[in-house]
């Protein structure tokens, strides 16, 4: 058998030379095909509200050194926390049309084209999926706000003093230990002073690829790459695939910092939106409908200090 | 990087306003074209496939839009087709012939390819143009279309020299 491509004509309008079928009497079903647009990413960004189309931000602190031995009687020592890096976001415009005609409406035999128009909202959805997904998975070419790729080894804390920190383990392939590896660096990273302050791994986020393998390390009493009856004390931890990752090895640890710390930001001037067109207008009286999306976003990454990567073997 | 499928094109939008108008027109005995492909009226009054490599635009020229399939066995010069009559300032969604798309080619003419009634922008020849790149999509259309795909997908228009040429035989 030959594999068949359709091939149509895209005129403007929904219009019957597009969809013979639609007009064809003798066509007894019509099925509705619609897609399936999880909203996987949008929990691990922090919305923010645009009012222009760029947006800037920074972050403040009150993390300060150790006390000091003073006595009474010396004088006060004093400290002020560091300042933060600051980002500038610039947000576009998105827009999307569609419309049909009147003949088109009125001899459609499946009774279902106007609903036809209606993917525009799950477009817009999907865009923002994938434009959130976007940040991670561009996420060791894409710099930040400390100058850093957004996955990197260098990432300088606020205070230079307080040295450098990682969110890029090296590669290795899931396994308990390099889960434990992960782990363990969140659980002993420090914050801008140098001094300790750790991130729990609340959720492992991998790729479909790998999803066996993380429920596996999620899900066994025993460590699964051991024979010794080892118990695997990362049984439980929460596990995330996320469909929209384009790596087919990556796994991520995401920990507990407080929202603003997350790093990752949807930024919106203007949300989502669906309009309906002024139609049918002097200019087209036949086209009798029509819908659009507008919306005016951007996803970008800051400092992800939320999320560590092993980009996988 | 992404290898796109080769479709034919589609019209997206028009700068002024309009919708594709269309026309009911009589073809050339053994033509065949898909929905989609660009034709041209040649000076017999009689629609044809849109062509490549020949030595002039009027003869390369994209006057019309095919609205519906046109196989072989029924092509004849009484046969009339549905087709969208294309205007300078539509924009179409079309695909390279088979590489990649820069930003610096924005604003080029070339000529289009067409190979088993596909018709695609050949951005290897600009022998006689009868497209203008607009842009390549990958810079407008975020998250789906990107900078290395193959075979990329474009806005391009149609030049007025194109599709207002005296029509060739």
């Amino acid at each position: 058998m030959a594999a068949t491509k359709l091939t149509y004509a895209q005129l403007g309008p929904l219009h019957r030379s597009t969809y013979p079928d639609h007009i064809n009497k003798s066509m007894d079903t019509f099925l509705a095909r619609s897609e399936n647009i999880p909203l996987q990413m949008a929990k691990y960004f922090k919305k923010e509200t645009a009012t222009t189309l760029e947006h800037k931000l920074t972050t403040y602190s009150n993390i300060l050194n150790h006390p000091r031995k003073s006595e009474d009687t010396e004088a006060l020592p004093y400290e002020v926390p560091a300042p933060g890096y600051d980002k500038t976001i610039a947000l576009n415009t998105y827009r999307l049309g569609t419309m049909i005609t009147r003949t088109y409406d009125k001899i459609d035999q499946s009774g279902q084209a106007r609903r036809q128009m209606s993917g525009l909202l799950d477009a817009g959805r999907r865009f923002i999926e994938a434009g959130q997904a976007n940040v991670i998975n561009t996420g060791e070419s894409v710099a930040g706000s400390d100058g850093s790729n957004l996955f990197a080894t260098d990432h300088y804390h606020e205070d230079a003093r307080g040295g450098q920190w990682s969110n890029l383990d090296t590669s290795g392939a899931l396994t308990t230990t390099t889960f434990d590896v992960m782990r363990y660096g969140m659980k002993k990273r420090k914050n801008e002073k140098g001094q300790v302050s750790p991130i729990m791994l609340k959720t492992l986020v991998t790729v479909p690829e790998k999803e066996m393998k993380a429920r596996q390390i999620a899900g066994s009493d025993k460590v699964p790459e051991s024979s010794t009856n080892a118990i695997n004390p990362w049984s439980g931890v929460d596990v995330d695939v996320i469909s929209y990752l384009t790596s087919t090895t990556a796994f991520y640890g995401v920990g507990d910092l407080p929202e603003d710390m997350w790093g990752l930001h949807y930024v919106s001037l203007t949300d989502p939106n669906i309009m309906s067109l002024s139609l049918p207008s002097a200019d087209h009286p036949d086209i009798i409908a029509g819908f659009r999306i507008y919306m005016q976003v951007a996803f970008a990454g800051s400092q992800i200090k939320q999320w560590v990567k092993n980009a996988g073997v | 990087m992404a290898t796109q499928v080769a479709g034919n094109p589609r019209w997206s939008q028009n700068a002024s306003g309009r919708i594709m108008s269309h026309s009911n027109d009589l073809v050339e005995t053994g033509e065949t074209f898909k929905s989609g492909e660009f034709c041209r009226k040649a000076s017999d009054g009689l629609m044809y496939e849109a062509v490549t490599g020949v030595t002039s635009v009027a003869a390369s020229a994209t006057t019309h839009y095919a609205l519906e399939d046109l196989d072989a066995t029924i092509g004849n010069s009484t046969t009339r087709k549905q087709f969208g009559v294309v205007a300078a300032s539509d924009e179409y969604e079309m695909n390279e012939l088979d590489g990649t798309v820069a930003e610096v080619t924005e604003g080029n003419h070339y000529e289009i390819d067409v190979t088993s009634n596909v018709c695609t922008l050949d951005l290897g020849n600009t022998n006689f143009p009868t497209f203008q790149l607009v842009t390549p999509l990958w810079r407008i259309r975020e998250f789906q279309d990107t900078s290395s795909d193959t075979l990329a997908r474009v806005i391009a228009k149609p030049l007025t020299i194109n599709i207002e040429a005296a029509p060739a035989a």
